[in-house]
């Protein structure tokens, strides 16, 4: 299928994409091809991969006519609110080192590789889901993201939720008003009337969405796990852009076939040592620390990040509502109290998650990543490392970026650690 | 049985030839890291039963060690055993490497406890010292004699090798005496090295590896900054030396 048509209409920079197209299929093979692998529904996310700036992107430009697409950068956005709007919500390109050329254009360098890239993505034209969406949401989380809204703003539509530094009843009142401000603001841009039915509706779907994806990550919890981890992750950052229905569908599947795996594989001894990677998060197509592991001899078991299981911790509450404010309270509750970033202070909340994912997933060691000029998590580091110790888990702390210049490095230490377990 | 360790590092390339039966070590030899060598690394190695490999190389060697099937070990380990071996009350082992520093802690039973690498970057690597020995137009030695006789050494803040050069330069134009640059230079050095240990080990030896372990005087120079390092002679061939021994696990 030829896609030209539509990238002209999105106004893409075709010379520019066609380089960034042709270095993702060698990374792909690098990463997934190279290695064993005998989920037969795997094959849903890698043809997903394949055709990253195709099908769906087409899906998307179609679904215009029906409701907005709104892109953001961050598992704070309530997908809930934006598919009760006959929105669809994808979380924008901003993995790649192709665009952190482009974002220092405009950026400071000693910034991370996350905002570069997102700018980047969006400045060199060149991300087909940065040019579809009608609306960028943003969340005031970070301080490097909460200056470049501003940067954003000259080039794409912007909404910013602000958010508390604090996990206080005065920090949740006013995450509760920002909800309430984004469903008012969704309502009135694009006309559409947010009902309890479409809230509830949406908060079934979200939440269908988190429980296949929990099942999924069960299976990890057996020794030897029946997914790598860096197809877990695979399948995780292709929530963040996929079609929900179909997306639920495909990761119940794959869930299913681990199921069966794990206990076909139960009887067989694992020699290999069971890694929590935690820290940063890690989006398309950046796999570069589950593939240095994964070929160091260990497994990655699960991810506590935003591209893990901050992304599908506990549901939204449907008990004992019976208005839309009530939903828009549980909606609230939920993202505040459950998802644990590093942006709070303190920040208790993650070092409990990871002690407990340890337990469950019989974990040996944790790998923890930050990205390159990450403070939050750079800084947090040392909490958890202390908490680590007191618990006698093994701890690495790594710094990277998404280029590959320190592909080596990485690797000693990650050999060394993995050794030494 | 004759076990040979090869340590495959960024500036050079150190073998240790070890005996199984007597466990001793029977020779050793080091050349420098250069495409030449790496291409024909077998013209300069003894002849071996069996082959470990460790060191920033190991992952990619040439077609006639392949065959080989050489066992492959990070240097981290490796050091930890070869130091394990030549100084079996050393706790603390510091390696500066022409690429990158490592500060390993040790338990009782020579496992590792802890480990510490620097970041991407040469800053307080061999590779620094050199370059800043460079820059003064002396050789490695005679950079680290200058630096010993200076009692008031140079300030030099700039955390990255690129821009220490440049601090560099203008402290020789605005006529700063040599000995106190160099010595600014290790100060820094052992500064940096400091904050990776993340504590001041002043009551406590380290053993020092790596290259920079063959100067004379260092040592004196890490007194001065309140860092306390001892040597062996055979402080440069652990990684090697661990290699070979991790073929009796």
């Amino acid at each position: 299928m030829d896609n030209t048509e539509m990238y002209k209409s999105l106004d893409i920079d075709l010379k520019a994409h066609d380089t960034l197209m042709g270095a993702l299929p060698v990374l792909f093979q690098e990463c997934f091809l190279n290695k064993e692998q005998k989920l037969k529904n795997l094959s849903y996310f890698y043809s997903v991969i394949a055709d990253i700036h195709g099908a769906r992107v087409k899906e998307l430009v179609d679904h215009k006519t029906k409701g907005p697409v709104i892109g953001s950068f961050c598992i704070y956005v309530p997908e809930e609110i934006v598919l009760a709007a006959c929105g669809q919500l994808v979380g924008l390109c901003a993995g790649a080192d192709f665009w952190v050329p482009y974002g220092e254009q405009v950026v400071p360098k000693n910034l991370c590789p996350l905002i570069k890239a997102g700018v980047g993505a969006k400045y060199s034209r060149t991300c087909p889901y940065f040019q579809v969406v009608d609306l960028l949401i943003g969340e005031n989380t970070c301080d490097g993201k909460k200056k470049t809204w501003e940067i954003f703003s000259d080039m794409v539509d912007m909404y910013i939720m602000d958010m508390p530094n604090k996990k206080s009843n005065e920090g949740l009142k006013l995450w509760q008003e920002e909800v309430k401000n984004l469903c008012n603001f969704l309502e009135k841009k694009f006309s559409k009337s947010i009902t309890f039915d479409s809230l509830l509706n949406g908060i079934q779907r979200v939440n269908a969405k988190r429980n296949a994806l929990r099942r999924l990550y069960n299976t990890r919890k057996n020794s030897p796990t029946p997914i790598s981890g860096i197809d877990a992750l695979l399948v995780t950052q292709i929530g963040f852009y996929d079609d929900i229905e179909r997306y639920t569908k495909m990761v119940d599947a794959l869930a299913q076939e681990c199921e069966e795996r794990a206990s076909s594989l139960s009887s067989k001894n694992n020699s290999k040592k069971r890694i929590l990677v935690t820290g940063s998060p890690m989006v398309v197509p950046n796999w570069k620390i589950h593939h240095v592991i994964e070929t160091s001899g260990a497994d990655v078991v699960v991810e506590e990040n935003c591209t893990g299981t901050r992304y599908f911790k506990d549901n939204v509450s449907i008990e004992n509502a019976s208005t839309k404010e009530d939903l828009l309270k549980n909606i609230s509750d939920r993202y505040i109290n459950n998802i644990n970033c590093a942006c709070f202070s303190p920040n208790i909340g993650r070092e409990e998650d990871i002690l407990s994912l340890c337990k469950d997933y019989r974990v040996d060691g944790i790998v923890y990543v930050s990205l390159s000029f990450c403070t939050t998590y750079m800084v947090e580091a040392e909490r958890i490392r202390k908490v680590a110790k007191e618990n006698n888990i093994p701890m690495i702390t790594l710094e990277s970026d998404y280029s590959f210049g320190d592909l080596g490095q990485l690797r000693t230490r990650i050999e060394a650690f993995v050794e030494n377990l | 049985m004759k076990l040979l360790g090869l340590d495959i590092g960024s500036r050079s390339i150190k073998w240790v030839l070890y005996e199984k039966s007597s466990n001793s070590i029977l020779d050793k030899g080091i050349l420098d890291s250069t495409p030449y060598n790496l291409e024909r690394i077998e013209e300069n190695i003894p002849s071996f039963d069996q082959i470990s490999l460790t060191g920033y190389g190991r992952h990619n060697l040439n077609d006639i060690l392949k065959p080989r099937s050489p066992k492959i070990i990070s240097e981290i380990t490796c050091h930890a055993k070869g130091a394990r071996f030549i100084e079996p009350e050393q706790y603390y082992l510091l390696d500066i490497g022409g690429q990158d520093t490592k500060f390993i802690v040790l338990d009782k039973s020579g496992k590792i406890i802890d480990f510490k690498l620097n970041d991407r970057c040469s800053a307080g690597t061999g590779r620094y010292i050199e370059n800043m020995a460079r820059i003064l137009d002396v050789e490695i030695q005679e950079f680290i004699d200058m630096a010993v006789k200076s009692n008031k050494p140079s300030n030099i803040n700039s955390m990255c090798t690129v821009f220490a050069e440049s601090e560099i330069i203008s402290l020789i134009h605005s006529r700063e005496r040599t000995e106190d640059i160099a010595a600014g230079v290790i100060k820094s050095l052992i500064l940096r090295t400091k904050a990776l240990i993340g504590t001041n080990k002043t009551d406590e030896n380290i053993l020092l590896l790596g290259g920079l372990s063959e100067l004379q005087n260092i040592e004196v120079l890490f007194e001065r900054f309140d860092l306390r390092i001892k040597k062996n002679a055979l402080s440069r061939y652990t990684g090697a030396l661990g290699a070979a021994l991790a073929l009796l696990d």
